[in-house]
């Protein structure tokens, strides 16, 4: 254990003055973030199905993902 | 009075309970349904998700005093009773479940930062405001990180295995901020949410754990929601790929559960190979931090035994930060959270040096789960590794972390792998006796040992049989770790006990030890040691150590110092039946080491002739060394249109010691000589079977003979097929085959630069290969300031002819002139001669102009001067060549600047002074022309030609104080070098007896050979013809 050993690493017998609350406060509304879909950091997948590369078969399914935030946060 | 409260289990599921305020003190929590009704009365949403609900006692470590949990603040009861001890205990909360699919539904639902109440309804009590536990506040963020986080895209599909069956599942891969919100959420964990008591976890779940199996399963389950109404990735259609297994799975990606139908397991496992090479091919971020990491050995005892013995399973595997521009700025991960210099420095590259770690530890996590582990920590240090752990990181993790941009610090024996081997021991002296006086050859018995070892340490047998027992891969011997491989030990163990010591001939451990591939019981031979001589030869410092050999007091030559080590050498390595390579420089004499070498043996009765095969420009050269230095030897010379075969030559060659012939004889005659045996056949001059290829290289090779040697001057060791065709020649098969010899050797060393490999086979060679250069002090120390060679060139058939002619015209005409008239003839026809003796087309008046076709092929000097320069400037050395003749002089400049390729400087007696300076400063220049042409009568003064190494008298003045005033007088000689001349005789002619003449009277003043040539008219007819009639040899060397 690391000497800077946070609240969330002690065991629960030590917890029990705050037990029930959280340590800091929750992160509030955030700033809406552009899409990022991961298979675009990565190389060539090198990996087809039915002649096609994996990362294009995946394309409908990331942009039904980003498709979804940007309609919920209307 | 109400409170909710939620925590996720760990079998997947999310529990929720409320407090009431109203229940009597031994109760705690509402019935169930109670809560499912306060759910529900918020809309129908979640009316419907409570049908979906089950129900279940969770089992919860809570606050306890006065043996009643303690309520939440939520509720605000005060404490009642006395202040009694709060403690933790185990409580069964009866609790409402929802699978992960609702769960996540439902969190979506309650997420309301900010708003601390849940307006519901009761249907007994209308409108109640229900506050929200801590607990379902944090989960409710949770869940809205997952779900951002798909909505980013920031999710990868993988191959999971949840009890025992296999899953497509998406994954989250959260970017930096995304990282630091995770570990935001993490800190601030409500200690009820991690108090669940389960049989894995009897004190409550870490926070890390608990919140990346969180996000695991809600970012899966969004996806999925997101893709609920979608069409399917793929069309439904005819299965194309072989097994199914992509089509399965991507089906799954997008099926409610998951679950991968009808998929084989090797199969699916090879997908979720390929996905994992996939995601490590994520490009490295530039960042001006980066996270390191360094394996360190185990030392000191496992710390959960502290006083036992140091554990072989203790590794560390620490975590620094680096900054990227300034490597030797590189901090420990624990110096990261708390101000100081470390800190600070960092802090100097980019801000938040503590994030930049962590975002890097987790991607690399994500490269190599265990890594995981650390993750869970808040302030991660290092990460503990068992052997096995330890492997894995440096087989598996470390190329990956390091291809990946992470800095990774291995253990130096890592690095650079010492191999397991066996190694030779020899004992070459005999027991017992105290100095063992005979000579060490190839039949003797030598006493010999294996010993196994890790790269060139020998083992001792103990260790042996410990690595034998350890039967893992990664070992520690002698505090050194090392990895080797189980089979290639237990196949030592049973070699060294068949085989392990015994005695074999010398010769025998000679062709293991030189053979850089040998291998022995499957193993690689590691090296070899021995005693004595042999030691010395295989330490390549043989010819230093050797013993010397007597020189038979016939020969015709004292050996410098040098030269006496040569013939030791050449003598040892002969009596060990080696093939040797002597590639001294040219001029230091390897003819007169070769021959003496023929003197010793012939004096002790060796049996059997030598055979010698050399360009044919120089068997003349060879006949009268032989003749010169070794008169005891019985010379053959097989060349030319008359010469012997079938059974006369097999008796000439059985009466002879050394017998010579060409290398195009050598293909050509072929047959006939393979018939002999030979007691060993001798290359001279062996770049001419530098070619493997060739057929006279193919034919040289194919001679039978008990022993072999190479001379060559050129420095093999430039190009490597060339030493490769050499060593082959000497030592056949010892070396492999050309091609191998340039996939293990050429190609690492000249192509790709290895230095390493060169090294090695520079040892490998050394014992073969003598060289000596001539620019060397220790060899320069042995040689006299000029050292003094004679040229022995043949005739061509046309120069023959022409020689004859003048010889019989002079003969007829003065036999029928007197006095004055008959000097002239006399005169006059010496001229003729030398002329001829040149080339036929100084002779014949030919115009220097034209094709250098016309003068290539019609004279021995010719051939013998491009042979010498081309060598001579192969060894970046410059030339200088007199002539008494102007016109012979002119033929060759244009001639030989077009077969070198190099500039080359002429200057004759109608040269001006301004020229001849210009010309003496450019030669002197080490950038300019190698070759400088003289054509000076005798007064050549005041030039400064020290740049020349060697002095070639094409021809002479028969007078040797004058030949002596131009060479000296033509140049002063700098004191620090050591210069070689050469004198051009043609053999056979009234220029080799002069020549002879010259030599034997040197050190007599005057007497017959006085100023000038006018002694030579003075002579008798007959003393005449004797000088000037051609020998019936001369002549042959267009054959």
């Amino acid at each position: 254990m690391s000497a800077h050993e946070a609240r969330h690493d002690r065991p629960l017998a030590d917890c029990l003055e705050d037990f029930w609350e959280c340590a800091d406060d929750l992160p509030r509304d955030r700033d809406p973030e552009p899409p990022d879909p991961a298979p675009d950091r990565l190389g060539c997948s090198g990996i087809t199905v039915r002649g096609r590369d994996l990362a294009a078969v995946l394309r409908p399914a990331y942009d039904a993902f980003t498709r979804r935030a940007d309609v919920s946060s209307d | 009075m109400f409170a909710l409260h939620a925590v996720w289990r760990a079998d997947r599921r999310l529990a929720l309970w409320a407090e009431d305020s109203l229940l009597p003190p031994d109760g705690y929590a509402c019935a169930p349904e109670t809560v499912a009704q306060l759910l529900g009365g918020t809309g129908p949403g979640l009316e419907w998700l409570m049908t979906k609900a089950a129900e279940d006692v969770t089992t919860l470590l809570l606050p306890t005093q006065n043996g009643a949990p303690l309520l939440s603040p939520e509720l605000g009861r005060a404490v009642q009773g006395p202040r009694a001890a709060v403690t933790l205990a185990p409580w069964r909360v009866p609790s409402l479940l929802l699978e992960p699919g609702e769960a996540a539904q439902l969190l979506g639902e309650l997420y309301a930062p900010g708003k601390p109440f849940l307006p519901t309804q009761l249907p007994a009590e209308g409108p109640v405001d229900v506050p929200y536990g801590a607990s379902l506040r944090w989960l409710t963020a949770i869940h809205d990180l997952a779900w951002r986080l798909v909505g980013r895209g920031q999710v990868l599909p993988a191959v999971a295995t949840e009890d025992g069956r296999p899953y497509a599942r998406w994954r989250p891969v959260p970017d930096g901020d995304g990282w630091r919100e995770t570990r935001e959420l993490t800190a601030a964990v409500p200690p009820v949410c991690r108090a669940e008591r389960s049989s894995g976890h009897p004190d409550g779940r870490a926070a890390g754990e608990l919140v990346a199996d969180l996000l695991d399963v809600l970012a899966d389950c969004e996806a999925r929601a997101a893709l609920e109404d979608e069409p399917p990735l793929l069309r439904p259609g005819r299965v194309r790929s072989p097994d199914g297994v992509p089509e399965a799975w991507l089906r799954a990606l997008g099926s409610y559960s998951g679950r991968v139908e009808g998929a084989d397991a090797a199969a699916l496992a090879g997908l979720r190979d390929r996905l994992d090479a996939w995601y490590r091919s994520e490009a490295p971020a530039d960042e001006p931090l980066r996270t390191c990491f360094r394996l360190g050995e185990p030392l000191g005892p496992d710390p959960a035994d502290p006083d036992g013995d140091p554990s072989d399973d203790n590794w560390r595997l620490e975590f620094l930060l680096q900054a990227t521009d300034e490597p030797s700025l590189m901090v420990a991960a624990d110096a990261l959270w708390a101000p100081g210099p470390g800190l600070s420095a960092l802090e100097r590259k980019a801000p938040r040096p503590g994030d930049a770690f962590l975002d890097g530890l987790a991607r690399a996590a994500r490269l190599w789960p265990p890594l995981r582990e650390a993750l869970r920590s808040s302030h991660p240090t290092a990460l503990r590794l068992d052997r096995a752990g330890a492997l894995a990181f440096l087989r598996d993790a470390a190329p990956a972390l390091a291809a990946a941009g992470h800095g990774v610090l291995l253990p130096t024996w890592w690095q650079r792998p010492a191999g397991f081997g066996l190694t030779l021991g020899v004992r070459t002296a005999q027991p017992g006796l105290v100095h063992d006086r005979s000579l060490l050859d190839r039949d003797r018995i030598v006493a010999f040992r294996w010993r196994a070892a890790i790269g060139d340490q020998p083992l001792t047998e103990a260790e042996l049989t410990e690595l034998a027992a350890a039967k893992q891969p990664l070992v520690r011997l002698r505090g050194q770790w090392t990895e080797v491989d189980p089979a290639l030990i237990a196949a030592a163990l049973a070699f060294l006990e068949r085989q392990g010591s015994g005695t074999m001939a010398a010769g025998e451990v000679l062709r293991v030890a030189l053979d850089p591939d040998a291998t022995v019981g499957g193993l690689p031979v590691a090296g070899v040691s021995a005693d004595g001589r042999l030691g010395d030869l295989l330490a390549g410092t043989a010819d230093h150590r050797v013993d010397p050999v007597p020189v038979p007091s016939g020969f015709g030559a004292t050996l410098r110092p040098y030269q006496e080590r040569g013939l030791d050498w050449l003598a040892f390595m002969s009596r060990l039946g080696l093939g040797a390579v002597l590639a001294d420089d040219m001029g230091l004499g390897k003819t007169v080491q070769t021959l003496a070498l023929l003197a010793v043996e012939h004096a002790q009765g060796a049996p059997g002739p030598n055979l010698l095969v050399c360009p044919m420009s120089l068997v003349g050269n060879w006949q009268r060394e032989a003749a010169r230095f070794a008169p005891m030897l019985r010379v053959h010379v097989h060349h030319g249109s008359q010469r012997l075969s079938g059974d006369a030559l097999r008796r000439a060659v059985q009466g002879a010691d050394l017998v010579v012939t060409t290398y195009g004889l050598a293909e050509r005659d072929a047959a006939e000589l393979r018939a002999l045996q030979w007691r060993r056949v001798i290359a001279d001059e062996a770049q001419h079977i530098k070619n493997s290829a060739t057929r006279q290289a193919v034919a040289v090779r194919s001679l039978p003979a008990t022993h072999r040697i190479a001379l060559t001057g050129t420095p093999v060791e430039n190009r490597l097929a060339e030493l490769h065709a050499v060593l082959d020649f000497a030592n056949p098969g010892l070396f492999g085959s050309a091609a191998r010899f340039k996939e293990r050797w050429s190609i690492p060393i000249e192509r790709d630069g290895h230095s390493d490999t060169a090294a090695e086979l520079q040892r490998h060679t050394r014992p073969f290969i003598l060289r000596r250069l001539k620019n060397d002090p220790a060899i320069a120390r042995d040689l006299p300031e000029k050292v003094e060679m004679t040229v022995n060139c043949g005739l061509t058939a046309e120069q023959a002819g022409l020689y004859r002619a003048a010889v019989s015209d002079m003969l007829a005409r003065i036999a029928e002139s007197r006095g004055i008239e008959r000097k002239g003839v006399v005169l006059s026809t010496l001229t003729k001669l030398k002329q001829i003796c040149n080339h036929p087309a100084q002779f014949l008046h030919e115009p220097y102009e034209g094709a250098s076709a016309r003068l290539a092929g019609r004279s021995g000097k010719l051939e013998r001067l491009e042979e010498i320069l081309a060598e001579a400037l192969a060894e970046g050395d410059k030339v200088l060549c007199f002539t008494q003749f102007a016109e012979f002089g002119r033929l060759l400049h244009g001639h030989l600047a077009r077969r070198l390729g190099r500039e080359v400087l002429f200057l004759h007696g109608g040269v001006p002074k301004h020229a001849r300076d210009a010309m003496t400063a450019h030669f002197q220049d080490p950038a300019g022309p190698p070759v400088f042409l003289l054509s000076l009568k005798a007064g050549g003064t005041g030039l400064n030609l020290t740049a020349a190494a060697h002095v070639i008298h094409l021809d002479r003045w028969w007078n040797p104080a004058v030949e002596d005033q131009a060479t000296d007088r033509a140049f002063r000689l700098g004191q620090r070098r050591n210069v070689q001349v050469r004198k051009f005789v043609c053999a056979g002619t009234i220029e080799e007896r002069i020549d002879a003449m010259i030599e034997a009277k040197r050190t007599l003043a005057g007497s017959v050979v006085g100023d000038g040539e006018q002694w030579l008219t003075e002579l008798s007819t007959d003393e005449l013809r004797d000088l000037v009639e051609l020998s019936a040899d001369a002549g042959e060397e267009s054959t």
